[in-house]
Protein backbone atom coordinates (compact mmCIF):
# COMPACT_ATOMS: atom_id res chain seq x y z
CA UNK A 1 0.00 0.00 0.00
CA UNK A 2 1.34 3.27 -1.04
CA UNK A 3 1.72 5.85 1.98
CA UNK A 4 -0.86 8.28 0.72
CA UNK A 5 -3.05 5.53 0.42
CA UNK A 6 -2.23 4.41 4.53
CA UNK A 7 -2.47 7.98 5.61
CA UNK A 8 -5.59 8.56 4.32
CA UNK A 9 -6.74 5.23 5.86
CA UNK A 10 -5.51 5.96 9.13
CA UNK A 11 -6.94 9.91 8.73
CA UNK A 12 -10.34 8.12 8.23
CA UNK A 13 -9.52 5.71 11.08
CA UNK A 14 -11.53 7.80 13.97
CA UNK A 15 -14.54 8.45 12.30
CA UNK A 16 -15.67 10.24 8.73
CA UNK A 17 -13.68 13.30 7.32
CA UNK A 18 -14.07 15.50 4.52
CA UNK A 19 -11.35 16.56 1.67
CA UNK A 20 -9.82 19.05 3.42
CA UNK A 21 -10.00 18.07 6.90
CA UNK A 22 -7.94 14.56 5.42
CA UNK A 23 -5.66 16.55 3.92
CA UNK A 24 -4.92 18.75 7.47
CA UNK A 25 -4.95 15.60 9.62
CA UNK A 26 -2.45 13.90 7.27
CA UNK A 27 -0.09 16.77 7.71
CA UNK A 28 -0.76 16.27 11.34
CA UNK A 29 -0.25 12.41 12.16
CA UNK A 30 3.24 12.17 9.66
CA UNK A 31 4.43 15.18 12.09
CA UNK A 32 3.66 17.99 8.64
CA UNK A 33 6.16 15.46 6.92
CA UNK A 34 3.36 15.08 4.37
CA UNK A 35 1.53 17.52 3.16
CA UNK A 36 -1.03 16.02 0.51
CA UNK A 37 -2.21 17.86 -2.58
CA UNK A 38 -5.53 18.02 -4.01
CA UNK A 39 -5.13 15.76 -6.62
CA UNK A 40 -2.46 13.54 -5.04
CA UNK A 41 -5.73 13.32 -2.27
CA UNK A 42 -8.63 12.70 -4.98
CA UNK A 43 -6.94 9.84 -7.17
CA UNK A 44 -6.13 8.03 -4.00
CA UNK A 45 -9.93 8.45 -2.94
CA UNK A 46 -10.74 7.33 -6.24
CA UNK A 47 -8.53 4.17 -5.96
CA UNK A 48 -9.43 3.36 -2.70
CA UNK A 49 -12.93 3.74 -3.63
CA UNK A 50 -12.41 1.44 -6.35
CA UNK A 51 -10.99 -1.05 -4.01
CA UNK A 52 -13.65 -1.00 -1.57
CA UNK A 53 -11.81 0.22 1.56
CA UNK A 54 -13.59 3.51 1.53
CA UNK A 55 -17.18 5.24 1.08
CA UNK A 56 -19.08 8.59 0.58
CA UNK A 57 -21.10 9.35 4.00
CA UNK A 58 -22.85 12.15 3.58
CA UNK A 59 -22.71 15.66 1.93
CA UNK A 60 -22.62 19.32 2.54
CA UNK A 61 -22.98 22.66 1.43
CA UNK A 62 -21.48 24.96 3.12
CA UNK A 63 -21.42 28.81 2.13
CA UNK A 64 -22.32 27.26 -1.40
CA UNK A 65 -19.53 25.17 -1.50
CA UNK A 66 -19.60 21.35 -1.94
CA UNK A 67 -18.15 18.79 0.96
CA UNK A 68 -18.02 15.08 0.87
CA UNK A 69 -17.98 12.72 3.85
CA UNK A 70 -15.45 9.61 3.44
CA UNK A 71 -15.82 7.32 5.88
CA UNK A 72 -14.05 3.25 5.89
CA UNK A 73 -15.66 0.47 4.90
CA UNK A 74 -15.48 -2.93 7.24
CA UNK A 75 -12.90 -3.99 4.51
CA UNK A 76 -10.80 -0.85 4.68
CA UNK A 77 -11.22 -0.86 8.48
CA UNK A 78 -9.76 -4.58 8.49
CA UNK A 79 -6.88 -3.83 5.60
CA UNK A 80 -5.68 -0.46 7.80
CA UNK A 81 -6.03 -2.75 10.36
CA UNK A 82 -3.49 -5.77 8.70
CA UNK A 83 -1.00 -2.25 7.16
CA UNK A 84 -0.29 -1.40 10.57
CA UNK A 85 0.15 -4.85 12.02
CA UNK A 86 2.87 -5.55 9.34
CA UNK A 87 4.09 -2.40 9.70
CA UNK A 88 4.53 -2.65 13.05
CA UNK A 89 5.94 -6.26 12.66
CA UNK A 90 8.64 -4.91 10.42
CA UNK A 91 9.51 -1.90 12.54
CA UNK A 92 10.30 -4.41 15.91
CA UNK A 93 12.06 -6.82 13.78
CA UNK A 94 14.15 -3.64 12.21
CA UNK A 95 14.94 -2.28 15.97
CA UNK A 96 15.59 -5.75 17.53
CA UNK A 97 18.24 -6.75 14.98
CA UNK A 98 19.52 -2.96 15.42
CA UNK A 99 20.35 -3.69 19.25
CA UNK A 100 21.41 -6.88 18.45
CA UNK A 101 23.84 -5.49 16.20
CA UNK A 102 24.82 -2.96 18.63
CA UNK A 103 25.27 -5.68 21.24
CA UNK A 104 27.30 -7.46 19.18
CA UNK A 105 29.92 -4.76 18.39
CA UNK A 106 30.24 -3.80 22.36
CA UNK B 1 -16.59 33.31 -9.53
CA UNK B 2 -12.53 34.70 -8.48
CA UNK B 3 -9.90 34.31 -10.83
CA UNK B 4 -8.37 32.21 -8.76
CA UNK B 5 -11.52 29.17 -9.05
CA UNK B 6 -11.65 29.88 -12.85
CA UNK B 7 -7.88 29.19 -12.90
CA UNK B 8 -8.63 26.21 -10.76
CA UNK B 9 -11.55 24.79 -13.00
CA UNK B 10 -9.48 25.52 -15.97
CA UNK B 11 -6.96 22.88 -14.62
CA UNK B 12 -9.68 20.30 -13.64
CA UNK B 13 -10.70 20.59 -16.83
CA UNK B 14 -7.87 18.41 -18.10
CA UNK B 15 -9.46 15.28 -15.69
CA UNK B 16 -11.95 12.98 -17.12
CA UNK B 17 -15.61 14.09 -17.82
CA UNK B 18 -16.28 11.01 -15.60
CA UNK B 19 -14.45 12.31 -12.78
CA UNK B 20 -15.15 15.71 -12.80
CA UNK B 21 -18.50 15.32 -12.39
CA UNK B 22 -17.90 13.39 -9.40
CA UNK B 23 -15.35 15.60 -7.66
CA UNK B 24 -14.85 18.88 -9.52
CA UNK B 25 -17.07 20.95 -7.07
CA UNK B 26 -15.40 19.18 -4.30
CA UNK B 27 -11.70 19.92 -5.36
CA UNK B 28 -12.45 23.43 -6.38
CA UNK B 29 -13.80 23.51 -2.47
CA UNK B 30 -10.62 21.69 -1.50
CA UNK B 31 -8.03 24.00 -3.57
CA UNK B 32 -9.68 27.53 -2.08
CA UNK B 33 -9.73 26.35 1.21
CA UNK B 34 -5.66 25.49 0.92
CA UNK B 35 -5.05 29.08 -0.88
CA UNK B 36 -3.99 32.07 0.56
CA UNK B 37 -6.42 34.95 1.16
CA UNK B 38 -4.84 37.13 -1.96
CA UNK B 39 -3.80 34.19 -4.03
CA UNK B 40 -4.58 35.12 -7.26
CA UNK B 41 -3.09 31.99 -9.24
CA UNK B 42 -2.54 28.07 -8.26
CA UNK B 43 0.72 27.76 -7.28
CA UNK B 44 3.06 26.00 -9.28
CA UNK B 45 3.34 22.83 -7.00
CA UNK B 46 -0.72 22.76 -7.40
CA UNK B 47 -0.83 23.09 -10.71
CA UNK B 48 1.90 20.40 -11.77
CA UNK B 49 0.36 18.31 -9.18
CA UNK B 50 -3.32 18.60 -10.78
CA UNK B 51 -1.78 18.25 -14.20
CA UNK B 52 -0.08 15.72 -13.59
CA UNK B 53 -3.11 13.26 -11.64
CA UNK B 54 -5.20 14.34 -14.78
CA UNK B 55 -2.95 12.46 -16.91
CA UNK B 56 -3.01 9.89 -14.39
CA UNK B 57 -6.60 9.45 -14.52
CA UNK B 58 -6.68 9.81 -18.48
CA UNK B 59 -4.23 7.06 -19.03
CA UNK B 60 -5.27 4.34 -16.43
CA UNK B 61 -7.91 1.92 -17.72
CA UNK B 62 -11.06 3.06 -15.80
CA UNK B 63 -13.17 0.38 -13.75
CA UNK B 64 -15.23 2.99 -12.77
CA UNK B 65 -17.27 4.91 -14.88
CA UNK B 66 -20.16 5.08 -12.82
CA UNK B 67 -22.47 2.83 -14.49
CA UNK B 68 -20.67 0.26 -14.92
CA UNK B 69 -20.91 -0.30 -18.93
CA UNK B 70 -17.66 0.31 -20.62
CA UNK B 71 -16.50 -2.98 -20.36
CA UNK B 72 -20.02 -4.19 -22.87
CA UNK B 73 -19.05 -1.54 -24.76
CA UNK B 74 -15.40 -2.39 -25.69
CA UNK B 75 -15.88 -6.19 -25.93
CA UNK B 76 -18.71 -4.81 -29.03
CA UNK B 77 -16.14 -2.68 -30.31
CA UNK B 78 -13.53 -5.83 -30.28
CA UNK B 79 -16.00 -7.35 -32.21
CA UNK B 80 -16.57 -4.93 -34.47
CA UNK B 81 -12.92 -5.05 -35.54
CA UNK B 82 -12.60 -8.88 -35.88
CA UNK B 83 -15.98 -8.43 -38.32
CA UNK B 84 -14.27 -5.83 -40.27
CA UNK B 85 -11.01 -8.43 -40.49
CA UNK B 86 -13.73 -10.96 -41.84
CA UNK B 87 -15.73 -9.03 -44.04
CA UNK B 88 -11.66 -7.99 -45.97
CA UNK B 89 -11.51 -12.10 -45.94
CA UNK B 90 -14.64 -12.50 -47.64
CA UNK B 91 -13.93 -9.80 -49.92
CA UNK B 92 -10.83 -11.48 -50.50
CA UNK B 93 -12.14 -14.95 -51.01
CA UNK B 94 -15.56 -13.89 -53.16
CA UNK B 95 -13.13 -12.24 -56.10
CA UNK B 96 -13.89 -15.24 -58.32
CA UNK B 97 -17.68 -14.88 -57.70
CA UNK B 98 -17.84 -11.55 -57.92
CA UNK B 99 -15.90 -10.97 -61.65
CA UNK B 100 -18.71 -14.47 -62.38
CA UNK B 101 -21.64 -12.73 -61.22
CA UNK B 102 -20.54 -9.07 -63.24
CA UNK B 103 -19.82 -11.28 -66.62
CA UNK B 104 -23.31 -13.24 -66.15
CA UNK B 105 -24.95 -10.02 -65.59
CA UNK B 106 -23.04 -8.61 -68.62
CA UNK B 107 -21.61 -10.77 -71.41
CA UNK B 108 -19.43 -8.42 -73.06
CA UNK B 109 -17.41 -7.59 -69.60
CA UNK B 110 -13.69 -7.66 -70.19
CA UNK B 111 -10.37 -7.89 -68.37
CA UNK B 112 -9.44 -4.74 -68.66
CA UNK B 113 -12.54 -3.62 -67.07
CA UNK B 114 -12.52 -5.98 -64.46
CA UNK B 115 -9.55 -4.85 -63.62
CA UNK B 116 -10.80 -1.35 -63.79
CA UNK B 117 -13.75 -2.14 -61.12
CA UNK B 118 -10.35 -4.29 -58.66
CA UNK B 119 -9.00 -0.45 -58.94
CA UNK B 120 -11.74 2.25 -58.71
CA UNK B 121 -14.01 -0.24 -55.96
CA UNK B 122 -12.77 -3.37 -54.84
CA UNK B 123 -9.03 -2.46 -53.44
CA UNK B 124 -10.67 0.58 -52.05
CA UNK B 125 -13.38 -1.38 -50.06
CA UNK B 126 -10.84 -3.59 -48.99
CA UNK B 127 -8.60 -0.47 -47.87
CA UNK B 128 -11.52 0.76 -46.30
CA UNK B 129 -11.96 -2.65 -43.98
CA UNK B 130 -8.40 -2.50 -43.11
CA UNK B 131 -9.01 1.35 -41.93
CA UNK B 132 -12.42 0.62 -39.97
CA UNK B 133 -11.04 -2.53 -38.30
CA UNK B 134 -8.24 0.48 -36.71
CA UNK B 135 -11.27 2.63 -35.84
CA UNK B 136 -12.79 -0.17 -34.29
CA UNK B 137 -9.89 -0.58 -32.11
CA UNK B 138 -8.54 3.13 -31.33
CA UNK B 139 -12.66 3.61 -30.73
CA UNK B 140 -11.78 0.87 -27.83
CA UNK B 141 -8.92 2.45 -26.33
CA UNK B 142 -10.19 5.39 -26.48
CA UNK B 143 -13.29 4.98 -24.35
CA UNK B 144 -11.56 2.64 -22.31
CA UNK B 145 -9.71 5.04 -21.18
CA UNK B 146 -12.68 7.76 -20.38
CA UNK B 147 -11.95 10.24 -23.36
CA UNK B 148 -14.37 12.64 -23.14
CA UNK B 149 -15.33 12.81 -26.99
CA UNK B 150 -15.28 8.84 -27.79
CA UNK B 151 -19.57 8.82 -27.46
CA UNK B 152 -19.99 11.72 -30.17
CA UNK B 153 -16.88 10.21 -32.50
CA UNK B 154 -18.61 7.00 -32.52
CA UNK B 155 -21.98 8.13 -33.73
CA UNK B 156 -20.03 10.03 -36.74
CA UNK B 157 -18.35 6.42 -37.10
CA UNK B 158 -22.04 4.98 -37.03
CA UNK B 159 -23.21 7.44 -39.34
CA UNK B 160 -20.62 6.65 -41.83
CA UNK B 161 -21.52 3.02 -41.94
CA UNK B 162 -24.71 3.01 -42.37
CA UNK B 163 -24.45 5.52 -45.39
CA UNK B 164 -21.83 2.78 -46.41
CA UNK B 165 -23.96 -0.02 -46.38
CA UNK B 166 -26.98 1.73 -47.95
CA UNK B 167 -24.68 3.05 -50.59
CA UNK B 168 -23.50 -0.50 -51.16
CA UNK B 169 -27.57 -1.88 -51.43
CA UNK B 170 -28.21 1.15 -53.11
CA UNK B 171 -25.35 0.16 -56.30
CA UNK B 172 -26.41 -3.73 -56.25
CA UNK B 173 -23.65 -4.97 -54.10
CA UNK B 174 -25.89 -7.84 -52.07
CA UNK B 175 -26.45 -9.44 -55.70
CA UNK B 176 -22.50 -9.54 -56.79
CA UNK B 177 -21.42 -10.58 -53.34
CA UNK B 178 -24.24 -10.92 -51.23
CA UNK B 179 -21.34 -12.66 -48.60
CA UNK B 180 -19.31 -9.52 -47.87
CA UNK B 181 -22.46 -7.55 -47.38
CA UNK B 182 -24.08 -9.90 -45.12
CA UNK B 183 -20.55 -9.45 -43.10
CA UNK B 184 -20.92 -5.51 -43.14
CA UNK B 185 -24.43 -6.03 -42.21
CA UNK B 186 -23.61 -7.43 -38.77
CA UNK B 187 -20.92 -4.76 -38.67
CA UNK B 188 -23.63 -2.21 -38.95
CA UNK B 189 -25.47 -4.38 -36.34
CA UNK B 190 -22.36 -4.32 -33.73
CA UNK B 191 -22.29 -0.70 -34.25
CA UNK B 192 -26.16 -0.30 -33.94
CA UNK B 193 -25.56 -2.16 -30.56
CA UNK B 194 -23.03 0.01 -29.49
CA UNK B 195 -24.69 3.18 -29.97
CA UNK B 196 -27.90 1.38 -28.35
CA UNK B 197 -25.66 0.96 -24.93
CA UNK B 198 -24.19 4.00 -24.91
CA UNK B 199 -27.59 6.09 -25.26
CA UNK B 200 -29.10 3.72 -22.18
CA UNK B 201 -26.21 4.83 -20.03
CA UNK B 202 -26.30 8.03 -20.85
CA UNK B 203 -29.53 7.70 -19.34
CA UNK B 204 -28.52 5.94 -16.00
CA UNK B 205 -25.30 7.78 -15.70
CA UNK B 206 -25.37 7.73 -11.55
CA UNK B 207 -22.72 8.37 -9.90
CA UNK B 208 -20.24 5.41 -7.67
CA UNK B 209 -20.25 7.82 -4.82
CA UNK B 210 -23.48 8.84 -4.05
CA UNK B 211 -26.24 6.73 -4.11
CA UNK B 212 -28.99 8.46 -2.05
CA UNK B 213 -26.45 10.55 0.17
CA UNK B 214 -28.13 12.69 3.09
CA UNK B 215 -27.33 16.37 1.91
CA UNK B 216 -27.40 19.24 4.44
CA UNK B 217 -27.12 22.54 3.51
CA UNK B 218 -25.29 25.23 6.10
CA UNK B 219 -25.19 28.71 5.84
Amino acid sequence: MQEASFLVLTALAAGSQHGYGIIRDVAEISGGRVRLRAGTLYTALERLREDGLIEAEREEIVDSRLRRYYQLTPTGRERLRAEASQLEANAAAALQRLDLARGTAR
Amino acid sequence: MTALERAYRRLLALYPDWFRREHEDEMVAVLLAGSDEHQRRPGPGEAVNLIWNAVCMRLSPQRSQGAGDVRPSIWLMYLGAALELAALGTIERSLGSMRAAISAADPRFTLAQWHAVLASQITPAMVATVVAAGLWLTFAWLHGHGWRWSKVAFGVFFGILTYGLLADLGQGVAAIAPAAVAVSGAVWLTAFATVTLFLRSAARAESAWHKGLPLRVIR
